[in-house]
């Protein structure tokens, strides 16, 4: 890296345009609006590009890009949590058991959505992208005790939305929180 | 056994249809972007800020607690279209076309389309090197001097040194102390800024840090990690560089000795020991020469920062679509390019904008196509 290399810079768009899509989905809640946001931050991350030296500044660069911009749309755009839903797919398997799991995840995503940005963007980059509060803190552009204090938030949101019987955190995770 | 969290987002996000993106067609957007940003604050060490000596007052905390008034000092706006370049209420045509060009102390330096540099001081024009045609001028914090890459060496413009008449020193990485040497790498270095004589360079690779005067004991050393925090210790066994938090790096003292006296109204740079600028979510920007504000043109939004507390304001510029901060005139007037819609197909105007008001005046209104006025920063 170091120059402004179109190839270079394609051939890392194409390879983490997945994942970072996936992402921004699970921040916005929204398919084209997680393309939106992937798309601007791809292009900041085009526009920096021969400074971030290292393909992986370029993706903490753009996985940071996506989150302060998710942040920033939320807030400056005063959208609020009633825009509708998106469906998930059919199941078609129909077990009881299944369909009180499909059950269990629609009201945890639908919990999720209620969160304010940061705290859902804090649950996201933690708990999807398995980053460490230090890597979150500097996806968020924010402290570490800031993070601890979102994801905090998030999750007794969460529990008092969702009530005792969703088992949010696993044995493991809740041991190390 | 997985949480119902994490079992829930990998759930959703499998669910997903796969997306690629037009790689294309974000690179045509950021050289948009690119373009419309010419006006800006030279992309920095890894995004760094290179801050102005008078930035003491940050350090001690010696803010007035209401809004400033608007300062009485402030350099004029200043711009060129063609050959002639407009200042406040005056011009000068210099009898070529201005390709690019910094406002010192003392009057203009400026590169043509032919590659040339030249001064300007008080009608009076001189040839003073060349530049190659990505070339960019950069003007030290202080205003006095100014420095580009030539093609072989890094000059600087006038000379920094005691009992150097000569217009010109110059200096390459390798022998810092000789000053006509070529520059080995094939990459030649981009310079960000000048501060109390450092100049900060990047070479592709790594950004460098070194003394603009190549003396017996002048150092040059790596400045490997720029978004860190830390300080380098120069051949004096003096701390002189501070990396920030946030992408931000600032000098906190200059190398006496200096020819003092022979740089009439330089002063040596402020303690910034201590000093911690909050950057919230922005890695560029540009700080106010008394350190208390900084601006930002990042993801096209103007904003205004206070250095000691992070609180943003966005200054409003009415009837203007885009505006792009591109130099502080004072310590409270900002100079902006804006544009009535963001095609940059339009005419500019040159608006002046105060952090204390939180307004923008029209000073220059249509001065022409982004493509045919030039603005002190240095880029053509």
């Amino acid at each position: 890296m170091g120059r402004r290399d179109r190839s270079e810079f394609a051939e890392f768009a194409l390879a983490r345009a997945g994942a970072l899509h996936r992402a921004a989905y699970l921040m916005v809640g929204e398919t084209q609006l997680a393309q939106d946001l992937v798309q601007e931050a791809l292009t900041k991350t085009y526009v920096a590009w021969p400074r971030l030296r290292d393909p992986r500044n370029a993706e903490a660069y753009c996985r940071k890009a996506i989150t302060t911009t998710a942040i920033s749309w939320f807030r400056r755009k005063g959208w609020d949590n009633e825009r509708p839903t998106e469906v998930l797919p059919e199941d078609s398997e129909g077990s009881a058991g299944h369909e009180s799991a499909v059950a269990q995840r629609d009201a945890v995503w639908r919990a999720l959505r209620d969160l304010p940005p940061r705290q859902r963007a804090a649950l996201v980059l933690r708990f999807y992208q398995d980053l460490t509060e230090a890597q979150t803190a500097e996806a968020m552009g924010c402290a570490v005790g800031t993070v601890k204090s979102q994801v905090s938030a998030g999750l007794a949101k969460l529990r008092e939305r969702l009530g005792d019987d969703v088992e949010l955190l696993s044995s493991e995770e809740a041991m190390t929180r | 056994m997985t949480g119902q969290l994490r079992t829930t987002l990998h759930a959703r996000a499998d669910d997903l249809a796969p997306w690629n993106p037009d790689p294309e067609a974000l690179a045509r957007a950021g050289d948009r972007r690119l373009r419309r940003r010419r006006t800006a604050l030279a992309g920095g060490l890894a995004g760094a800020l290179v801050i102005a000596g008078a930035v003491a007052l940050v350090a001690r905390g010696d803010r007035p607690s209401h809004p400033q008034p608007a300062d009485e000092n402030a350099r004029p706006l200043t711009y060129a279209v063609g050959s002639v370049i407009h200042t406040g209420a005056g011009q000068v045509d210099v009898g070529v076309k201005v390709e690019s060009m910094v406002q010192t102390k003392w009057g203009f330096v400026f590169s043509t389309p032919d590659h040339q540099v030249f001064s300007e001081q008080d009608g009076d024009v001189h040839q003073i090197g060349q530049i190659p045609a990505d070339g960019r001028l950069v003007e030290s914090d202080d205003g006095w001097v100014t420095a580009w890459w030539d093609g072989r060496v890094i000059r600087t413009w006038p000379g920094y040194g005691p009992g150097e008449p000569g217009p010109t020193v110059a200096f390459d990485r390798t022998s810092p102390r000789g000053p006509t040497s070529g520059w080995p790498s094939g990459s030649p270095p981009r310079l960000d800024a000048v501060s109390d004589g450092h100049v900060w360079y990047f070479d592709g690779r790594e950004a460098y840090i070194s003394e603009s005067w190549p003396l017996r004991t002048t150092a040059l050393w790596k400045d490997t990690n720029p978004p860190g925090s830390g300080t380098v210790v120069d051949a004096a066994g003096d701390q002189v560089l501070v990396g920030v938090d946030g992408g931000m790096a600032v000098t906190t003292a200059n190398l006496l000795p200096w020819p003092i006296g022979d740089q009439k109204g330089w002063k040596p740079g402020g303690d910034l020991a201590g000093l911690r600028p909050q950057v919230p979510n922005v890695d560029r920007g540009d700080l106010a020469p008394d350190g208390k504000h900084w601006f930002t043109d990042e993801n096209d939004e103007f904003a205004v920062f206070d250095s000691a507390t992070g609180q943003r304001q966005d200054p409003a510029h009415p009837g203007y679509a885009f505006a792009a901060p591109y130099q502080w005139l004072g310590d409270d007037t900002m100079a902006v390019l804006a544009l009535k819609d963001t095609s940059d197909s339009g005419p500019i105007s040159l608006l002046t904008c105060h952090v204390s008001t939180n307004d923008c005046h029209v000073t220059a209104s249509d001065v022409g196509h982004l493509s045919d006025v030039t603005l002190p920063t240095g880029t053509g």
